[in-house]
C-alpha cells in the first residue's frame, strides 16, 4: 500500500483545518511489517462533529463502523471510547479515541453509522457509559435486572452473583440499581 | 358484522429450531405482515471478553474455537495473527500456507452447513443431508490433521500445533476433485428450483447504501453489490500470492447471498488448488522466538528451553506496550481483534468484532414490509453462529 501516509494525513490536516483544537493526539501505529494504523484522539466536545466529518470527508467518506468500544483506562478521565471507522471506498481506515469522563451522557451516533446500535449499547451494557439520542437503549448482552457493568475494571471477579450482601461489599458505590436500605440482607 | 383487526406482538425464539440458536425476535405483525421487529440477543453470553483479560495470550486460543464453533480454524487463525501482529512477528511460510488451507477448509464446511440448514428451514430436505455428507469428508481432514472434530485448537502464536499428517493432500486433492460435481448437484436441486427462487427473492432486501450504513460485513455485505473482502483489502498469511474472485450480486435479497455464498465456495477450491500445488517446505511454527514455545524434544533435552517453556506458560511473555485490529475474512464476515496490549502476559482489554453480532443489528431493516414465514428465510440467509454473536 504505497500512500497510506499520505492519504491518512491529508484525512487529519482536513479535520485540523475544520476544528482547530479538537485533535489532541496523533498516533501513527507500526509493529513489525503491520500496515500504518493512524489513531487520532478527539476532546469529547468535537467527538460527534469530527466523526460526522469524517463521514462526509469529500475525498473518500469514511462510511462503515467497523466497530465502537471503550476502554476502563483507570485513570483521569476514565473511560476511552474507541470508534474504528473505514472508507470502503478508499480501503483505509481511522481509530478515533474519546476521553470521556465517568458520569457524562455521551452523544450517540446511530444516525452517522447505524452500525452503532448494538455496540453502543454493548458499551453501557457493559462500561455503564450512557449514549444520548439512541433510539433503542437498553442492556444488551447481560440481563436487562443485572447490576453493575462487568467489563470495568474494578468488577469483582469472584463471588456469589446473587448474594445481594456480597455484591453489597464488593460492588463500587454508584452500581447498584437498588439502594442498599431497601434491599434484603 | 365488521370484523376488526389490529396489531399483534408475538416473540418467535429463544427455543425456535430455525433461529440457528437462540436469538429471539419480538415481531409486531398486521396480519403477517411486519410492521417492526426487534432481535434479542444475549442468551449465550460467556463473558469471552472479561475471560480474556485474565488470562495468558496463549490461554485464549481455546477460546476463540467457541466463538463460531461452525468455522473454529478461521477464528484460531483469526486471534492468532492479531497477537502476531502484536509481537511483530510473522509465521513461516509453510504454517501460513497450512492456515490457509484450514481457514478455506472452514469456508467451506461452514458454508456446507449453512446451505443445508437455510434449505432445510425453507423445507428442502435433501439438500440437508447432501450437505452434511461432504462436510463430513472436511471435518475427516480436520480431524486427521488436529485430532479434533469441532473445536480444532490448532493455531499457535508463531506457527500451528503440528505438520500435515500423511497423506492429506491425497485426501486434500480427492475432496477438491469431487466438490465441483456436487456444487453442480446443489445448483441443479436449489438453484432454478421455483419453489426455492419463489421463497429467497426480493425478499429481506438490504440496499447497497443500508448495508454499508449497518456495518454489516462478508456474504451480506458482497450480497448487496459491495466488493469488499479483507483477504483482498488488507491482506493476510499470504492472500495476496492467490489468485482469486470476490463474488458479488447486485439482487440485495436472500437469493443474492445465495448465489454469492454458493461462489465462494468455488472460489475457495481455487485458493485450495494453489495452496496445495505451492506448500513451501519448512518449518510449521517459529524457532528462536522469545514468544514460541520450543518443542517437546527441546524442552526434554534442553536446560534454557525448559525453563523458556516454564516462564512462557506460567508468566507469559512481555508485549509491546501498543494497541492494534487485526481482522479476517471469516465465513460468517470479519472477525476482528482489537487488542489493548499493556506489556504483561494479559491484554488489558480485548474487544471481539464478531461479524454475527453486526449482522443481526441490520435484521429489522431488512425484515420490515416482509411476510413472518419469510423471518425464517432471512434468518437462514444472515447465518449467524450465537456464539459468536454473544460471546
Amino acid at each position: 500500500m504505497p500512500d497510506t501516509g499520505n492519504v491518512m494525513a491529508r484525512t487529519v490536516e482536513y479535520l485540523r483545518e475544520l476544528y482547530p483544537s479538537a485533535i489532541t493526539e496523533v498516533e501513527r501505529l507500526r509493529l513489525g511489517r503491520v500496515r500504518r494504523d493512524w489513531t487520532i484522539s478527539v476532546k469529547q466536545f468535537y467527538a460527534y462533529r469530527i466523526l460526522k466529518a469524517l463521514k462526509d470527508y469529500p475525498e473518500g467518506n469514511y462510511d462503515f463502523l467497523v466497530f465502537a468500544t471503550a476502554v476502563d483506562t483507570q485513570k483521569n478521565p476514565r473511560f476511552k471510547l474507541i470508534y474504528l471507522i473505514r472508507s470502503i471506498k478508499m480501503a483505509r481506515q481511522i481509530t478515533v479515541e474519546v476521553p470521556v469522563a465517568d458520569d457524562l451522557p455521551v452523544e450517540s451516533v446511530y444516525e452517522l453509522w447505524h452500525a452503532a446500535d448494538f455496540d453502543e449499547r454493548e458499551i453501557y451494557d457493559m462500561y455503564g457509559i450512557v449514549f444520548n439520542g439512541h433510539p433503542n437503549f437498553k442492556r444488551i448482552l447481560m440481563p436487562e435486572d443485572w447490576e453493575g457493568f462487568p467489563l470495568r475494571k474494578d468488577y469483582p471477579l469472584k463471588g456469589n452473583q446473587f448474594s445481594n450482601t456480597y455484591l453489597d461489599r464488593k460492588l463500587p458505590e454508584g452500581q447498584l440499581k437498588q439502594s442498599k436500605h431497601v434491599r434484603m440482607p | 358484522m365488521s370484523i376488526e383487526s389490529r396489531e399483534m406482538l408475538i416473540n418467535m425464539g429463544p427455543q425456535h429450531p430455525s433461529t440457528h440458536g437462540v436469538l429471539r425476535m419480538i415481531l409486531k405483525l398486521n396480519g403477517e405482515k411486519i410492521e417492526a421487529s426487534e432481535p434479542d440477543v444475549g442468551y449465550l453470553h460467556r463473558g469471552f471478553e472479561k475471560l480474556a483479560e485474565n488470562m495468558l495470550y496463549h490461554q485464549f486460543i481455546p477460546y476463540t474455537d467457541r466463538l463460531d464453533y461452525i468455522a473454529s480454524m478461521n477464528n484460531n487463525q483469526s486471534y492468532v495473527i492479531a497477537v502476531e501482529k502484536l509481537l511483530g512477528i510473522e509465521a513461516p511460510p509453510r504454517a501460513q500456507a497450512i492456515r490457509v488451507i484450514m481457514s478455506e477448509l472452514g469456508r467451506i464446511s461452514s458454508h456446507l452447513v449453512w446451505l443445508a440448514t437455510h434449505a432445510l428451514d425453507i423445507g428442502a430436505m435433501t439438500v440437508f443431508l447432501y450437505c452434511f455428507r461432504e462436510r463430513e469428508t472436511i471435518v475427516d481432514l480436520f480431524e486427521e490433521t488436529s485430532g479434533n472434530r469441532l473445536n480444532y485448537n490448532y493455531s499457535r502464536i508463531g506457527g500451528v500445533a503440528f505438520d500435515l499428517p500423511e497423506g492429506f493432500k491425497d485426501n486434500l486433492r480427492k475432496f477438491l476433485d469431487i466438490l465441483p460435481e456436487k456444487l453442480g448437484e446443489y445448483h441443479r436441486l436449489l438453484t432454478k428450483n421455483r419453489i426455492w427462487m419463489s421463497r429467497t427473492k426480493g425478499v429481506g432486501i438490504l440496499t447497497r447504501e443500508q448495508a454499508i450504513n449497518w456495518g454489516v460485513s462478508g456474504p451480506v455485505l458482497r450480497g448487496s453489490g459491495v466488493k469488499w473482502d479483507i483477504r483482498k483489502a488488507f491482506p493476510y498469511d499470504g492472500y495476496e500470492n492467490y489468485d482469486f474472485d470476490i463474488p458479488t450480486d447486485d439482487a440485495c435479497d436472500v437469493y443474492g447471498r445465495y448465489l454469492v455464498r454458493m461462489e465462494e465456495m468455488r472460489q475457495s477450491r481455487r485458493i485450495l488448488q494453489q495452496a496445495l500445488e505451492h506448500l513451501p517446505d519448512g518449518q510449521v511454527i517459529l524457532e528462536d522466538s522469545p514468544y514460541v514455545s520450543p518443542s517437546k524434544e527441546k524442552i526434554m533435552t534442553e536446560n534454557f528451553s525448559l525453563m523458556k517453556h516454564m516462564v512462557l506458560t506460567i508468566k507469559g511473555m512481555h508485549t509491546p506496550i501498543a494497541t492494534l485490529y487485526s481482522a479476517t475474512e471469516n465465513p460468517k464476515g470479519e472477525l476482528g481483534f482489537y487488542i489493548v496490549a499493556d506489556g504483561s502476559g494479559k491484554p488489558y482489554k480485548l474487544k471481539i468484532r464478531a461479524p454475527s453480532f453486526i449482522n443481526i443489528s441490520a435484521m429489522p431493516t431488512m425484515l420490515r414490509g416482509n411476510y413472518l414465514a419469510d423471518v425464517i428465510a432471512v434468518i437462514g440467509s444472515l447465518d449467524f453462529v450465537f456464539g459468536e454473536s454473544d460471546r
